[in-house]
């Protein structure tokens, strides 16, 4: 028996060495090219060759591991039909209409890369008449066009952008992009008038400052002191109402809100320097009041962006439905519609590999389907006449006839984006460490300045003022405001650079201490891909299955058709059938590859046992038989990946509590736990997207992290503390997720986990740092030892402090990611030598 | 003093342009996308086709 590497056929790797005519695919582009003895790497084109020679040469190979998601050499389908995006019904909700008779959408755009995608997408125009602008916004790879209804269709451009290699789809409906544009905007004007107002009054309170110690004449101090509150009050006024607004809120239903402590602050703060200005004294906080409000506003404003976001992904969740039908009708024709027009009882065909556009039946008497989406079971299932189809699963092997039952709002998967959306607004939000503290430390500040003010006036009255003015200045908020946003832009930052993609903040403080992380199964600690990974039996049987399997659809003969097929193979006569195997001839000899069920009863006694064996491993045996001969077995399972023990290993040594849930079948859930060392109680199978969702609600290490690929996973996701999607996971969940990983393997959960401890320790060093900062500073100046302008001077000089700690926090370590990698290196150079 | 009075009030009014100026470049979405144009400028534009 050997077990044959799990990966497909690798194209640095020579199929066969005494055959010359055979094609490989080409080292670099993937394409078919001539195999050449002389050399391990064969190429198309010398050009191919060059950039494949200057990669390795400057080291840079690992971009063949990079791209590997990217590449699709060959199965982008050239020609389609989209003339559903022409259908009013569509039209109206998406499309808006201005003035000369011109239509604009926006569409998201899948397939964009770089500068040159964005070059040729701008140029459309040019190439195809009628459009007459195209933008995009490459951050949210969102395209906007603006086009003459009168010369060309929506669907025109849409086929053309197809064949250009990028796939659009629809985003929402205009209104609700408009809604969230508008409160966008509204964010962003509030932002900027307070950070104008505080600026400006910051300018004012330093000429106040210098008052103190040079001379100012005491009406132009009023004057100064009177605009000062003119803009506090315009700014508490119109940006800082949202603090009022929630604190009235509070007050009503009588439950503790952030924004209390910072409305009364503010409130005080404000009340305060309106008094002193009345009284015609110095000594005004309004300076930190304002400030205050950016501060506070800038959080909330970074807060409110994540949600934005989340939301737009949402609506991606909803555009995997296709928002197209091939409709039968009665004579018997299919007609392509847009999804909103199926009714329930049309007849739909579901062409093989396409989703289903609404939830049905079955309306034929067998065929297979994909239910990885929905369930994350791995393996297709074979349906038969009347059995569910829900709307977003795969047709596989061939296409189905679907009589529908639920459209739109009704279907399952519909149900399944309402599911995400509550579990988000549910997720309690952080209350950031700065929202709640910095209330409290202004109030503090305040009645702190009072009673030194007090105490000094009865013991020297004509100092006063002075020192009252020193301790404002010396305990400004700036330190505890920047520590930590700076900690936190400057963690985010260093963990993109270890490949590990973090959407906020309040992720990091979310993973500060221990928890449950829990692992989806299939395409999170497995490949989610039919791989063969074990065989036994006549090599060169497998070799001609291999051959003929290119031919096959199903998964299952995917897999056989990537190991090492026969050089220079002549396959014909193929037949596939459905649900039993596939049959041709490989070089004049009949070659079968079947399921077990269908040979059992001829199966020679060693086969049987491995066949069994296999069975046993919770893989899928397939008989190879050459000329009616049962000549091998191949055992058929998804690969886990390679560093999924590793990654199980090192949170248990953090002290984590490792989970792992899965819609498939529990032997198959047991023997991979087995594998990784998961308990079997803390094995969950058989998890519907909602049963899965129901275990995050109900389990309490908190936090807890969820790890996932799927869309069966989104619901789960969203309840979780911190969702993480694998690279290569389902694109609304990587974009949807918290965190996602970018590159390395999802070990790199760990090298997260521990910078998460890392920056939350720095934030509050920085936060210790800058109270003790303040603290130091008031005792100084409620002493009388600093004048007002040694503490103008210390002010800037604790917000420098915080930013050089927040700078030197140690970087995200790499090492549990990169030794796997090393040790794979090491490998294949030895096998290249050999 | 009286310098004061004129000068502080003219200072506010060019720091209320630049908030009015500021609201403008909201409303018409200046801030809607802040990656797309710094790669947009590094494109030529192409020089333009007769007949077209």
């Amino acid at each position: 028996m050997t077990t044959l590497e799990a990966s497909p056929a690798r194209a640095d790797q020579p199929l066969v060495e005494d055959a010359t005519r055979t094609t490989v695919p080409c080292a670099h582009c993937g394409l078919p090219s001539p195999v050449r003895a002389d050399q391990d790497h064969s190429f198309c084109c010398s050009g191919c060759e060059a950039v494949w020679t200057s990669l390795h040469a400057c080291g840079l190979e690992a971009y063949y591991e990079l791209r590997a998601a990217e590449q699709e050499v060959g199965n982008r389908p050239v020609e389609r039909v989209m003339a559903w995006l022409d259908h009013a019904a569509f039209q109206s909700r998406h499309v808006r209409v201005h003035e000369h008779g011109r239509s604009s959408i926006e569409l998201r755009l899948d397939g964009l890369r770089c500068g040159a995608c964005l070059w040729l997408l701008e140029s459309l125009p040019r190439l195809e008449r009628g459009v007459l602008r195209s933008r995009v916004d490459v951050g949210r790879a969102v395209i906007v066009l603006e086009w003459d209804p009168k010369q060309t269709l929506l669907s025109q451009i849409a086929e053309r952008l197809a064949r250009l290699g990028y796939d659009v789809w629809p985003i929402g409906s205009t209104v609700s992009i408009d809604a969230w544009r508008a409160q966008d905007r509204r964010w962003l004007i509030d932002l900027g008038v307070a950070a104008a107002i505080s600026a400006n009054v910051m300018a004012i309170a330093f000429a106040l400052y210098g008052a103190e110690f040079a001379w100012m004449d005491a009406s132009t101090r009023q004057f100064l002191q009177w605009i000062s509150v003119a803009l506090a009050a315009l700014s508490i006024g119109w940006p800082g109402r949202l603090y009022f607004r929630n604190a009235i809120a509070a007050i009503r239903t009588r439950t503790p809100h952030v924004d209390l402590p910072i409305a009364l602050a503010l409130v005080a703060g404000f009340g305060g320097g309106l008094g002193m200005t009345i009284a015609g004294r110095s000594g005004v906080y309004l300076e930190s009041v304002t400030m205050l409000v950016v501060l506070l506003l800038a959080g909330r404003f970074v807060q409110f962006r994540q949600q934005r976001r989340a939301r737009h992904e949402l609506e991606l969740l909803c555009a995997l439905v296709p928002q197209s039908a091939h409709r039968l009708t009665a004579d018997g024709s299919v007609e392509e519609v847009p999804a909103d027009a199926i009714q329930p009882g049309d007849l739909v065909r579901v062409a093989d590999g396409d989703a289903s556009p609404a939830d049905g039946c079955l309306a034929q008497s067998t065929g297979h389907l994909d239910l990885q989406l929905l369930t994350g079971e791995s393996r297709p299932v074979l349906l038969v006449e009347g059995d569910d189809v829900p709307a977003g699963t795969r047709a596989v092997g061939g296409s189905l006839l679907v009589r529908v039952v639920r459209i739109g709002e009704a279907t399952r998967a519909a149900g399944m984006a309402r599911l995400v959306e509550s579990a988000m607004g549910s997720k309690a939000p952080v209350i950031e460490f700065a929202d709640r503290i910095a209330g409290w430390f202004l109030a503090g500040v305040i009645v702190l300045t009072v009673i030194t003010g007090a105490v000094w006036w009865q013991v020297d009255p004509d100092r006063a003022p002075s020192i009252v003015i020193a301790m404002l200045v010396v305990t400004c908020p700036c330190a505890l405001g920047l520590a930590t946003p700076l900690t936190m832009v400057a963690s985010l930052g260093k963990a993109a650079r270890a490949g590990i993609l973090v959407r906020g903040g309040d992720v990091m403080e979310r993973l500060g201490r221990p928890g449950t992380v829990v692992l989806d199964k299939t395409g999170t600690v497995t490949e989610g891909r039919a791989a063969v990974l074990e065989s036994y039996g006549d090599a060169r049987a497998i070799e001609m299955a291999a051959a003929l399997e290119r031919n096959g659809r199903h998964p299952m003969a995917k897999a056989i058709a990537q190991l090492p097929g026969l050089p220079d193979a002549a396959v014909s006569e193929v037949c596939e059938h459905a649900g039993r195997g596939i049959e041709g001839c490989v070089n004049g000899r009949s070659v079968r590859a079947s399921s077990i069920h269908a040979v059992a009863a001829q199966l020679p006694q060693d086969m049987a046992a491995a066949a069994e064996r296999f069975a046993q491993s919770c893989l899928t045996p397939v008989v190879i038989a050459v000329d009616d001969i049962p000549s091998a077995v191949v055992g058929i399972g998804d690969p886990l990946r390679t560093d999924a023990a590793a990654l199980v290993a090192s949170m248990r040594a953090r002290a984590w509590k490792v989970v792992m849930v899965s819609g498939d079948v529990k032997p198959v859930v047991a023997s991979v736990a087995a594998r990784l060392g998961i308990p079997s109680e803390d094995a969950h199978s058989a998890c519907t997207p909602e049963a899965k969702l129901d275990l995050v609600r109900t389990m309490h290490d908190h936090p807890l992290v969820f790890v996932g690929d799927g869309l069966n996973d989104l619901p789960a996701m969203a309840a979780a503390d911190v969702s993480v999607a694998v690279r290569h996971g389902a694109r609304a969940t990587v974009d949807a997720a918290d965190v996602s990983l970018a590159g390395g393997g999802i070990a790199s959960i760990a090298t997260l986990i521990d910078g998460a401890r890392r920056t939350m320790r720095t934030v509050h060093v920085n936060f210790a740092v800058s109270l003790l900062y303040n603290l130091a500073g008031a005792v100084l100046a409620a002493t009388g030892t600093i004048s007002p302008l040694i503490a103008a001077i210390m002010m800037p000089l604790s917000g420098l402090t915080v930013t050089a700690i927040a700078l030197r926090m140690p970087r995200f370590e790499t090492q549990s990611v990169r030794a796997p990698r090393a040790a794979c290196q090491t490998t294949s150079t030895n096998g290249a030598r050999s | 003093m009286t310098l004061l009075t004129i000068a502080i009030p003219v200072a506010l009014l060019v720091a209320a342009g630049a908030v009015v100026a500021f609201v403008w470049a909201v409303r018409t979405d200046q801030f809607e996308d802040l990656d797309t144009p710094q790669r947009r400028m590094l494109l030529d534009d192409p020089p333009e086709r007769p007949n077209h």
